[in-house]
C-alpha cells in the first residue's frame, strides 16, 4: 500500500471565463517521480499552480500530507515541504547567484542554510563559478540549475518542477535528470511536467496525461509510449511549438 | 570660480532634494509598478508634525524628528493598508489616479485651519502659518559670494548620508534582499515562502519615512512653509530623475536628481529661468525617450483601465413598448439641459458673480469631456489639461483683441491648443504606457510661469489675459451684454460638444479610438495605425480643452498666469473620474461635483478645503464607485426602469374582462413537415371549465403552448380577454390573468413548499431587495401579510403541515397540488391546467375535481384543462373539445361528446373515419395512443 502525499480532488479551475481544468483527479504518491504530460494548453501547468498554491482551485479540493490545502497561499505552502520551481521564469534577474540562493534559504536558520547553499553549490558547480553573477544574465540551463538549486535548499517534500528540459540543450537535460533521480532517492517526491515523452519515459515511476484539462490517461511511461494515438497528440504538439 | 562652485553648491542642495524623491519614487515603483504622486505630500504631514512639536510642544529637536518619522511611517502604513492592498490587483492607472487623490487631501490637511486663532491651540490641526520651521542648528556657509543657509548645510550632510543608508538597505540586508526579490519576481517571491503583500507594506513604511525626511529637509528652504511645494513643482523633477534610472537603479536617481539640480540652478543663474524650466523638461523627454522602450515591455493590458467597461442592459419587451423608458435618456439629458438653463435664475444663484462661476464650472465641464475623450476612451492620460485650458484662454484674449467674434474665438482657441497638445504628447505617444502623464505634467509646471507670464501666447510681458464683454458678439445676434449671456453662449457650447461626441462616439473615428486602447496589435491589423490615432485624440482632447479655455476666459475676463497652477490639471483629472469616463453627462455632473461647493461658496473656498474636498471624493469614487457617476445613473436608471415595470396596470394591453377568457380561431401551427394544429377554433366562456381531450398527439397540448405564449402559431388568431396575445412572449401572460401549469410540476426543488407560494406571491407583491436585506420594518408588516396568504393557499389546497417539506420531497400528487396553489396566488381569471393528474395515485386525483371546482368558485375564473382521466373530465368539465389530429372533431357538454361516434371512434380505434378523411393529409408520423382511463 503507497503513501499518498499530495491529491487533488474534482478540480475545476478558470482564468476569469476560460475554464482551464475540469474535474481533475490526481494522486501523488509518498517516493515517486510522476509526469504530467500533454499538449499544449492541456492544464499541465495550471495543475501544478492550483496544487502548490499560486491560483486557488475554483472548486474541488487539494490535500497535502493530509491537509486540506486548497486555499492555503504558495508562501505558506513552501514552509510545509511543498516547493515549486515554476517554468522559464524562476530566478529573479535584479538578484546575484548567491542572493537567490539566500532568498531561495531564507526559511532555514542561518547556519542550515550556509550549509545547504554549499552543499547546492557543490551539485551544481556552474553556479559557484558565477555566484556573484545576476541571476538575469545567466544561460537557460544554469537558470534552471539556479530555479533547482533555489528549491532543493528547502529538503522539500514534495517538489514540483514545471517544465524541466524546455528549451536546454541534452548534456544540460542529462545532468538535471540525474539530479532530479537523487533528490527522489533523497527522499523527495517530484512531479515534473514535461513535454518531451522520451525523457518523461526514461525519468518518470509513473506518468498522468492530459487533455483540454481532463486526465485521459494514467499509468506507467512504457504503456503511454505504446499508446499510438496519445502518443501521436503529444509529438504534434511538440511540432506545432516548433513551428510557432 | 569660487561663486560658480557656491552655484553649483545650491543646486547640489536642490538636486539631493530631487533625488530623494526620484529614489523615493523608484521604491514604491519597483514594489507597486506605479507612479506615486502622493510621495511628496505623504511626508509633509510628518514634517508638519515635526513643525507643531518643536515649535509649539517645546520638544527636543531630534526625538521630534523621530515621532515626525515614526508619524510618516504609520500614515504611510495606513495609505497602504486602505489604498495598495485594497487595489492589489487593480489597473495601475487606478493607483496612479488613487495616489493623485492621496497627494491632494494630504495637501489639504496639511493647510486645513478654521479660524486663526483657533489653529494654534488645537493639537490636531497640522497648520504652521507663517512661522519658521525649526533645524537644528544654525550654521550657513559662505562660498564666494553665495550663502548657503543652515538648512541647505543640513541637506548637503543628512541627504547623502541617507541615500547611502537606504543603498546599504536594500543591498547587504537579508530585508533588503526580499523586497528586491519580491519586486523583481513576485510569483517566484512567493514560492521562497515571501508574502508579497507584506513586502508592500514594508516598502511603503520605508516610503513614508523617506518621504518625510525629504519633506523635513525640503521645509525650511522657503521663510513660509507652503506644502504645495512639494507638490507638481518639486515633483516633476523628481519624475524626472526617477525616468533617468529606468524607474529601478537607486543610485542612478539619485545621481540624476543631484545633476538636475545644478545643471537647473547653474542655466538659471547663467541664462534664465525659462532656459532652466526647459532643462526639467528636456530632462523627462530624455527619460521617456531613453527608459520609454524597457518600461512599456513591463505594462500589462488593461493597465490603462478605470473601471471595467459595463453595456447598459437592454430593456424587457414591456418596457420597449412604453415611449418613456426608450427615450429614458434623452429625458435624462433634456432634465440636465433644464436644470443648467434655470441655474442662473435659482435663488442663491442670481447676479453677475454666481453667473461667472456658472460659466467657469461649465468651462471645467467641457474640460472633463476633453478628458473623458482622451483617458476614457483612447486611454491615454493628461495631467497637463489645465495649461491647455490656460492656452485657449490666453488664446481668446489674443483673438478679441482681433474682433474676430465668438465662433472665430472658439475655433482659434480649440485649434491653437490641439496643435499644442499634439507638439506635448507626440514624444510620449510612441511608447504604450501612460507616458503622457508625465510630459503633460512637465507642460503644466513650466506653461504658467514661462509660456503664460512671458506671453507666447496674448499680451507679451505681463501674463495677464483680458476678454473684454463688450468685444464678444455673435453673427446675427450682437453683443454679449452680460455674465449670464456668457454663461447661456457656454452652455451652447457644451451642447454643441455633446452633440459631436456622441456622434463621434457612434462612428467609426470613436471606435477607432477605444479599438487602439483595447488592443493595439488587432487594431494594427485591421488598418489602424495606432500612433495617429492616439494623436489624433490628443488633438481632438486639445480642441475641446481650448474651446474649454475660451469659455473659461470669456466667463473672467481678466486673469494671471497663477490660475492655471499645476494642481489644476490634477483636479480637472478628478472632474473625469468622478464622472466615471464613460459617458458625457459624468464629466458635466462631476464638474459641479467637484467645483460647485467650493466655488458657489466663498466660505469653502480656499485651496486647502478645495485640494482637500477634491482629492477625498476622488478617493471615494476610486474604492467604492470605479465607474463613477455614470455608474451611478446607470444603476438609478435600472432601478427606475424596474420600479416603472412593477408600476405598470397589471392589464397594460386593454384586456377586457367581460370579453371572452379565450378565444381561438382557425390556429394552424407545423412543427417542420408535422401539422402539429389544421385550423382549431374554440372559445371558453367566463368561469367555464373547458376539457381538451384527444389522444397523444391530437394537439392538445400544443394548443395549449400557443395560448400561453411558450408556441407561437402559423397562422390565425387567439384572444385572451379581447386581447390579441398570439406571438407575444409568454412573460405577457400574467398580465392578462393567466396562469398555467405544467405537466412536469417541477417548480422550484430547492424550496420550501411555503417559499414556492411567496415566490408566486412575490409577483404581485414585491418588496424591495435592499429593504428585505436590511429587515427594514416597513417591509415586516406585508411580509407577515404575504405569509398567512401563502398558509391560507395551502389550506385550500390540503398541503397544511407540509409547509416546510422541500418540494424536491413532494409526492408527484403533492407537486401537482402545490402547484395549483401557486397558480391561485396569481388570482388569475384563465387557468391553463396541462394534465394535472398525470403520474399521481387515484386516491390523489379524486380529491383534485372538488378542488378545481372551488378554485373556479373563489376566483371566478375560467379554466381549460388538458387530461386523460376520463371520469375526472366528465364529472368536471361544463364543456369539452375533442382534438384528433390537430382538429377539433367534437365539442359539447360531456355527455354529448362521449356519445359522438368519432371521439368513440378516435378513442376506441374503430376508425371509420379514417377512412373518410384518407383524401386529406395525412401525418408523416404518429405515436401510438395511450389510453389511462
Amino acid at each position: 500500500m503507497t503513501e499518498i502525499l499530495a491529491e487533488l480532488s474534482g478540480v475545476d479551475f478558470a482564468y476569469g471565463q476560460l475554464q482551464v481544468l475540469f474535474g481533475v483527479d490526481l494522486e501523488i504518491r509518498t517516493g515517486e517521480i510522476l509526469g504530467l504530460l500533454g499538449t499544449n494548453g492541456a492544464g499541465k501547468s495550471t495543475v501544478l499552480r492550483v496544487l502548490s498554491g499560486l491560483s486557488p482551485a475554483s472548486t474541488g479540493t487539494v490535500r497535502f500530507r493530509g491537509a486540506d490545502v486548497t486555499r492555503v497561499p504558495a508562501e505558506e505552502l513552501v514552509g510545509r515541504g511543498l516547493v515549486m520551481v515554476p517554468g522559464g521564469k524562476a530566478m529573479f534577474p535584479d538578484l546575484t547567484v548567491l542572493e537567490s540562493l539566500e532568498i531561495g534559504g531564507r526559511l532555514l536558520g542561518k547556519p542550515v542554510r550556509a550549509e545547504r547553499i554549499g552543499r547546492e553549490l557543490e551539485r551544481f558547480p556552474r553556479l559557484a563559478e558565477r555566484r556573484t553573477s545576476l541571476a538575469g544574465s545567466l544561460s537557460g540551463g544554469e537558470q534552471q540549475q539556479l530555479a533547482i538549486a533555489k528549491a532543493l535548499l528547502l529538503d522539500p517534500a514534495l517538489l514540483c518542477i514545471d517544465e524541466l528540459s524546455l528549451g536546454l540543450s541534452p548534456v544540460i537535460v542529462e545532468g538535471l535528470l540525474r539530479t532530479v533521480r537523487d533528490v527522489r532517492d533523497a527522499g523527495t517526491t517530484v512531479v515534473v511536467v514535461e513535454q518531451s515523452l522520451n525523457i518523461a519515459a526514461s525519468l518518470c515511476d509513473r506518468a498522468v496525461f492530459l487533455e483540454k484539462g481532463t486526465i485521459r490517461f494514467e499509468g506507467s511511461p512504457r504503456e503511454l509510449l505504446e499508446r499510438g494515438d496519445i502518443a501521436r497528440s503529444v509529438f504534434l504538439g511538440a511540432d506545432k511549438r516548433k513551428a510557432g | 570660480m569660487l561663486d560658480q562652485i557656491g552655484l553649483a553648491m545650491v543646486g547640489v542642495t536642490y538636486g539631493l532634494q530631487y533625488g530623494l524623491l526620484a529614489v523615493g519614487l523608484v521604491l514604491v515603483w519597483r514594489s507597486s509598478r506605479f507612479v506615486n504622486f502622493a510621495h511628496g505630500q505623504m511626508g509633509v504631514l510628518g514634517s508638519l508634525v515635526l513643525g507643531r512639536l518643536a515649535l509649539d510642544a517645546h520638544v527636543p529637536y531630534l526625538l521630534a524628528v523621530g515621532l515626525a518619522l515614526v508619524f510618516g511611517g504609520l500614515f504611510a502604513a495606513l495609505l497602504e493598508l486602505v489604498f495598495i492592498q485594497k487595489l492589489f490587483n487593480a489597473p495601475r492607472l487606478v493607483l496612479l489616479i488613487a495616489s493623485i487623490g492621496i497627494a491632494q487631501t494630504a495637501f489639504g490637511l496639511g493647510t486645513l485651519r478654521f479660524g486663526d486663532s483657533w489653529w494654534q491651540k488645537s493639537p490636531f490641526l497640522l497648520y504652521l502659518g507663517d512661522r519658521k520651521y525649526p533645524v537644528p542648528f544654525h550654521q550657513g556657509w559662505v562660498i564666494g559670494k553665495v550663502g548657503l543657509s543652515s538648512s541647505q548645510v543640513l541637506t548637503l550632510v543628512v541627504a547623502p548620508v541617507i541615500a547611502i543608508a537606504l543603498q546599504l538597505l536594500f543591498t547587504r540586508t537579508e530585508l533588503g534582499r526580499t523586497i528586491r526579490a519580491a519586486s523583481s519576481n513576485p510569483e517566484a517571491a512567493r514560492l521562497a515562502g515571501i508574502s508579497v503583500r507584506k513586502t508592500s507594506r514594508i516598502v511603503w513604511i520605508i516610503a513614508g519615512v523617506l518621504s518625510t525626511l525629504t519633506a523635513i529637509l525640503q521645509a525650511p528652504g522657503v521663510t513660509t512653509i507652503d506644502v504645495s511645494n512639494l507638490g507638481p513643482t518639486l515633483f516633476i523633477r523628481g519624475l524626472a530623475a526617477a525616468l533617468l534610472a529606468g524607474m529601478t537603479d537607486f543610485r542612478i536617481a539619485f545621481g540624476a536628481g543631484v545633476a538636475l539640480g545644478v545643471v537647473e540652478q547653474l542655466t538659471l543663474f547663467h541664462v534664465s529661468s525659462g532656459a532652466s524650466n526647459l532643462v526639467v523638461f528636456g530632462a523627462i523627454l530624455l527619460g521617456i525617450v531613453l527608459r520609454a522602450p524597457s518600461l512599456a515591455r513591463g505594462a500589462r493590458a488593461g493597465d490603462d483601465r478605470v473601471s471595467e467597461p459595463t453595456s447598459i442592459p437592454p430593456l424587457s419587451a414591456r418596457l420597449q413598448q412604453l415611449s418613456v423608458t426608450r427615450n429614458l435618456g434623452r429625458y435624462g439629458w433634456a432634465v440636465l439641459g433644464l436644470v443648467l438653463f434655470l441655474l442662473p435664475s435659482l435663488p442663491g444663484l442670481r447676479g453677475s458673480g454666481q453667473a461667472q462661476s456658472l460659466s467657469r464650472i461649465i468651462a471645467f465641464a467641457l474640460l472633463g469631456l476633453s478628458i473623458t475623450l482622451l483617458t476614457g476612451w483612447a486611454g491615454q492620460i493628461s495631467l497637463g489639461h489645465a495649461a491647455l485650458l490656460g492656452v485657449g484662454a490666453y488664446s481668446a484674449a489674443e483673438a478679441v483683441r482681433h474682433d474676430w467674434g465668438v465662433p472665430l474665438i472658439l475655433l482659434y482657441s480649440g485649434v491653437v491648443a490641439a496643435v499644442v497638445g499634439m507638439v506635448i504628447g507626440l514624444p510620449a505617444l510612441r511608447f504604450r504606457g501612460l507616458f503622457l502623464a508625465a510630459t503633460t505634467l512637465g507642460f503644466a509646471v513650466i506653461a504658467p510661469p514661462e509660456i503664460f507670464r512671458l506671453g507666447v501666447f496674448g499680451e507679451k510681458g505681463t501674463g495677464y489675459g483680458v476678454v473684454r464683454q463688450d468685444q464678444l458678439w455673435l453673427p446675427g445676434f450682437g453683443t454679449i451684454d452680460s455674465k449670464v449671456g456668457v454663461y447661456r453662449l457656454s452652455l451652447v457650447v457644451l451642447a454643441l460638444t455633446v452633440l459631436g461626441l456622441s456622434q463621434l462616439r457612434r462612428t467609426g473615428p470613436g471606435r477607432a479610438l477605444l479599438a487602439v486602447r483595447d488592443n493595439e496589435g488587432t487594431a494594427a491589423a485591421h488598418g489602424l495605425p495606432p500612433l495617429a490615432v492616439k494623436v489624433v485624440a490628443l488633438a481632438l482632447s486639445g480642441f475641446i480643452a481650448g474651446v474649454a479655455g475660451a469659455v473659461w476666459g470669456m466667463a473672467s475676463g481678466s486673469w494671471s498666469f497663477e490660475a492655471f497652477a499645476p494642481d489644476l490639471s490634477l483636479t480637472v483629472l478628478g472632474i473625469a473620474i468622478v464622472g466615471g469616463l464613460g459617458s458625457l453627462y459624468g464629466p458635466i455632473v462631476g464638474a459641479f461635483l467637484v467645483f460647485g461647493g467650493p466655488t458657489l461658496n466663498s466660505h469653502l473656498n480656499t485651496p486647502g478645503f478645495k485640494a482637500f474636498f477634491a482629492g477625498a471624493l476622488l478617493l471615494n469614487v476610486l474604492l467604492y464607485l470605479p465607474g463613477g457617476v455614470t455608474e451611478l445613473v446607470q444603476r438609478l436608471r435600472q432601478r427606475l426602469l424596474m420600479a416603472i415595470e412593477r408600476g405598470l396596470p397589471e392589464r397594460p394591453f386593454g384586456a377586457d374582462l367581460q370579453a371572452l377568457p379565450l378565444e381561438v380561431t382557425d390556429v394552424r401551427l407545423a412543427f417542420g413537415g408535422i401539422q402539429a394544429l389544421q385550423g382549431v377554433s374554440l372559445h371558453v366562456g367566463p368561469g367555464e371549465i373547458v376539457g381538451l381531450i384527444g389522444g397523444n398527439g391530437a394537439g392538445k397540448s400544443t394548443l395549449m403552448n400557443c395560448v400561453s405564449g411558450h408556441a407561437t402559431p402559423d397562422a390565425g388568431t387567439i384572444s385572451v380577454f379581447g386581447q390579441q396575445v398570439a406571438g407575444l412572449p409568454p412573460e405577457f401572460r400574467p398580465h392578462l390573468a393567466v396562469a398555467r401549469t405544467f405537466q412536469d410540476a417541477r417548480l422550484y426543488p430547492g424550496l420550501t413548499v411555503l417559499e414556492t407560494v411567496l415566490v408566486a406571491l412575490d409577483r404581485t407583491d414585491r418588496s424591495d431587495t435592499l429593504s428585505a436585506l436590511f429587515g427594514a420594518p416597513w417591509i415586516r408588516g406585508p411580509e407577515r401579510a404575504k405569509r398567512a396568504k401563502a398558509l391560507t393557499l395551502l389550506d385550500k389546497v390540503g398541503l397544511t403541515g407540509r409547509e416546510h417539506s422541500l418540494v424536491s420531497e413532494l409526492s408527484t400528487g403533492m407537486r401537482r397540488l402545490l402547484d395549483v396553489a401557486t397558480v391561485m396566488a396569481g388570482a388569475p381569471k384563465l387557468v391553463l391546467l396541462d394534465e394535472p393528474t398525470a403520474g399521481i395515485a387515484q386516491r390523489e386525483v379524486e380529491q383534485f375535481a372538488p378542488l378545481l371546482r372551488s378554485l373556479r368558485d373563489d376566483l371566478g375564473c375560467a379554466i381549460v384543462i388538458v387530461e386523460h382521466d376520463m371520469p375526472l373530465l366528465l364529472s368536471l368539465c361544463d364543456r369539452v373539445y375533442c382534438l384528433e389530429n390537430g382538429e377539433v372533431i367534437a365539442s359539447g357538454t360531456p355527455a354529448e361528446v362521449r356519445a359522438d361516434p368519432l371521439v368513440i371512434a378516435s378513442y376506441l380505434g374503430t376508425d371509420p373515419a379514417a377512412v373518410a378523411r384518407s383524401s386529406g393529409p395525412v401525418l408523416t408520423k404518429r405515436r401510438p395512443r395511450k389510453e389511462s382511463s
